[in-house]
């Protein structure tokens, strides 16, 4: 974390408040040229919840990468550069959240970006903008160590009042 | 915001706003002169989301099926044509008609995608050429309304999304959560910020807004009618008293109804319901909110109509979803231009006369009446008619047999106003210009009006003598329907209802064209229970044959927990599953029965297909 441009907000789901309406899998659709990089996770067939990249800070998927399409740009986001990437799929296999999904648009990894475009603005992701229920979040990482809730980019039952 | 304009999504009447940037989209691939959507923070119904399909609000603009020249049909060939040539055209063929058939030959259907002013032009039209016939044409809107109207329920109504962020007690009729997502924020709000709140939702499957219910009130399927019915009861009988004029015309229907009866239809747990009223009537700030469509229930209509009776009677505010952009406008202008006239027929009844050669023109303005009305009638009537004339923005089942096809425009490409669910005024601006040589309604029907003759204006005639029955003669339709199911007309076992899948909804007019559904749902599918899909031995992504009284199609399967073993989901937008829907038009509602039929599911044979 040497550079200054680096972005320390990542999105979060509040696991109470999804309805699984895919409005942000859309968001992501329009604003990528109809390439979606948001993968839906099923959850026991009851739940469709978006599942979103991490980000990590050591990425398995760049580390997979054969081409080096895969790398961390300056405001520490994990990016893919669409023309060194020839879609492999081994970062498809490699990520640990399976965020990566197997349908490759234009021989091309979809990849999240984080809206890179918007956020460098001041802006939010789109899918965060988008989503038609609060349930995700672009937040301060810095602001949920310590904090319960939040587990692993998740935002768990607050209270036992919540989905009675 | 550099050039933004702020702008209404133009899929649903939920009134969402959003921001059109014209010439800075693509910022990936850097092409000019496509537009950008932005999602509008301070937007007073989303507060910034969009929904699937409001997501896809700029791909209508730029889409590569836009119609963009006008088409006349020649030599049985639909071929580009000026605009001069197809007015011309369109209005010497009004004329020969009405000459040779009569004015009350040629009928004129308004869409929901017309804003306030153009559908009252249309009516201006319809005035000029003389005819009684004008209405409004998507059925699961114009039953709806309906449906409230006959019920004379004056509710008061939800007229802002802060209400509903400060409600303690809600009740949901139906999948609301998958109709209008947008919605689903301040409902949320309203029931996770507050304590000892209820959010009562009654279905009959575990849909996605069910997820969220407390209590969740699980009808048996398509008998919301019987629960309401029975809430309602129960409120009119603790309340007591005969004062209030609406309680002594509900409690008239609702007497001689057997309490056991209803409640053994209805299938729900009496202590929900109860507590559920108790929530209703107590607390201060409570809402009913219904948000089924289609034919996802028995009687759509007599499901809006209870819903807003039992709003009234707990004193609790009310908002109805309705699926078209501007149906509560375009509703409303047809109504105040004193249309439909002595003799004139509704929509549906249009399309019938058609095929029984009764009516002779239809010109139908922002819409796709062979696809929202019953394939059977659209059918007789695309055979029939002489002229068909449609003005719309992207190729449509109606424009296939038109032989007047008017290029339009869509939202964002043109000014006016709106009437939303809410009941609130919406502004539309002209963001980008349409495309090619396609124009607004609006502008269409002034020339089009001015090619006309100057026909004096027949008077108002008073509605009245249309043959109305009252609106809860039909209650006992559900005991009936009980003894239909026995006679066993219907050629299958399993109830077909319509989903909603998230980016889906209308009469597809505009949602198959676009990218994200076909890239979530390239395929009209059909939901089974896991219990039904291993009775027929088939998996996920195999193919079936569904069979209804009126059509057969082979449908994709996909598996469906939660899903009652009596019930099979199809996406309704799809034009091979609404040829499955037995709707029927209603001759005493003059409307449409917009009844979810039974179907029969059958796998096919390895090779076969």
């Amino acid at each position: 974390m040497t550079s200054p441009n680096v972005v320390t907000k990542r999105i979060v789901l509040d696991l109470d408040r999804c309805t699984g309406c895919r409005a942000c899998g859309a968001a992501c659709h329009v604003g990528h040229h109809d390439q979606t990089n948001l993968v839906p996770g099923k959850v026991a067939d009851v739940a469709l919840l978006p599942v979103h990249c991490r980000h990590c800070a050591q990425p398995a998927c760049a580390a997979a990468c054969p081409t080096g399409a895969l790398y961390t740009d300056e405001y520490g986001f994990v990016r893919r550069s669409e023309l060194l990437c020839i879609g492999c799929r081994s970062c498809a296999l490699a990520c640990p959240f399976g965020v990566i999904p197997d349908e490759f648009v234009r021989h091309v990894a979809p990849k999240c970006d984080l809206c890179v475009d918007r956020v460098v603005e001041g802006g939010i992701p789109r899918c965060v903008a988008a989503c038609t229920a609060g349930a995700l979040s672009f937040v301060d990482l810095e602001e949920t160590v310590g904090t319960p809730e939040y587990v692993g980019g998740r935002i768990q039952s607050r209270s036992t009042l919540r989905r009675a | 915001m550099k050039n933004a304009e702020r702008s209404i999504c133009p899929f649903c009447s939920m009134g969402c706003t959003l921001f059109i940037r014209p010439g800075t989209g693509a910022p990936y691939v850097g092409q000019e002169g496509i537009p950008a959507l932005d999602y509008d923070p301070e937007g007073h119904v989303n507060r910034g989301s969009l929904c699937g399909k409001g997501n896809m609000a700029l791909e209508l603009m730029t889409h590569p099926h836009r119609l963009q020249t006008p088409l006349l049909r020649l030599d049985g060939e639909l071929r580009p044509a000026s605009w001069d040539a197809a007015l011309d055209t369109l209005a010497s063929e009004i004329e020969r008609i009405r000459n040779a058939d009569g004015p009350d030959a040629i009928g004129i259907l308004a869409g929901p995608c017309l804003s306030n002013e153009e559908a009252a032009r249309a009516a201006t039209l319809a005035h000029r050429i003389g005819t009684p016939h004008f209405d409004f044409c998507l059925p699961e809107d114009r039953v709806i309304l309906g449906g409230i109207a006959r019920s004379r329920a004056h509710p008061e109504p939800v007229t802002s999304v802060e209400e509903i962020d400060a409600m303690t007690a809600m009740l949901v009729v139906g999948d609301l959560f998958t109709l209008a997502p947008c919605i689903a924020k301040p409902i949320l709000n309203a029931r996770y910020e507050r304590r000892h709140n209820v959010l009562g939702v009654l279905g009959f499957w575990k849909s996605r807004t069910a997820l969220f219910g407390k209590p969740l009130l699980r009808n048996r399927p398509g008998r919301e009618a019987v629960v309401l019915a029975l809430l309602l009861a129960t409120a009119l009988d603790d309340v007591g008293g005969r004062s209030v004029p609406w309680r002594a015309e509900a409690r008239m229907v609702l007497d001689g109804l057997d309490r056991a009866t209803l409640q053994d239809l209805a299938g729900v747990e009496t202590a929900d319901l109860a507590w559920l009223l108790d929530a209703l009537r107590t607390e201060e700030r409570s809402g009913v909110f219904v948000g089924c469509g289609f034919a996802e229930t028995e009687r759509v209509d007599l499901v809006a109509g209870l819903a807003a009776l039992l709003a009234e009677a707990t004193g609790s505010r009310f908002l109805s979803m309705l699926t078209g952009p501007n149906s509560r406008g375009v509703h409303r202008a047809v109504l105040e231009a004193g249309f439909p006239k002595a003799g004139g027929l509704t929509s549906p009844e249009m399309l019938e006369a058609a095929g029984t050669g009764d009516l002779t023109a239809i010109v139908s303005f922002g819409c796709d009446p062979l696809s929202s009305l019953p394939g059977r009638l659209a059918d007789a009537a695309a055979e029939k008619l002489e002229l068909v004339a449609v003005t719309g923005a992207m190729p449509s089942e109606t424009s296939r047999v038109a032989d007047v096809v008017l290029p339009s425009a869509v939202w964002g490409e043109k000014t006016g106003t709106t009437w939303s669910a809410f009941g609130e005024a919406g502004a539309l601006v002209e963001a980008m210009p349409p495309p090619g040589a396609a124009r607004p309604d609006g502008a269409i029907l002034a020339d089009l009006g001015a090619r006309l003759d100057d026909a004096p204006d027949a008077p108002d005639a008073p509605r009245i003598g249309r043959g109305r029955r009252g609106f809860f003669d039909d209650i006992d339709l559900h005991v009936r329907m009980e003894q239909r199911e026995l006679v066993g007309r219907e050629v299958g076992t399993h109830l077909l209802l319509p989903e909603f899948v998230p980016s889906h909804s209308g009469d597809g007019l505009f949602t198959r064209h676009l990218s994200w559904p076909r890239h979530e749902m390239p395929e009209p599918v059909i939901a089974l229970s896991r219990a039904h899909a291993a009775e027929l031995e088939v998996q996920e992504g195999d193919h079936v044959r569904v069979r209804s009284r009126e059509a057969e199609a082979v449908l994709k399967v996909r598996v469906e927990l939660n899903l009652p073993d009596d019930v099979v989901l199809a996406p309704p937008h799809y034009p091979e599953v609404r040829r499955l829907t037995s709707w029927r038009l209603d001759t005493a509602l003059r409307d449409l029965d917009l009844r979810p039929g039974r179907v029969s599911v059958e796998p096919i044979p390895e090779g076969t297909r």
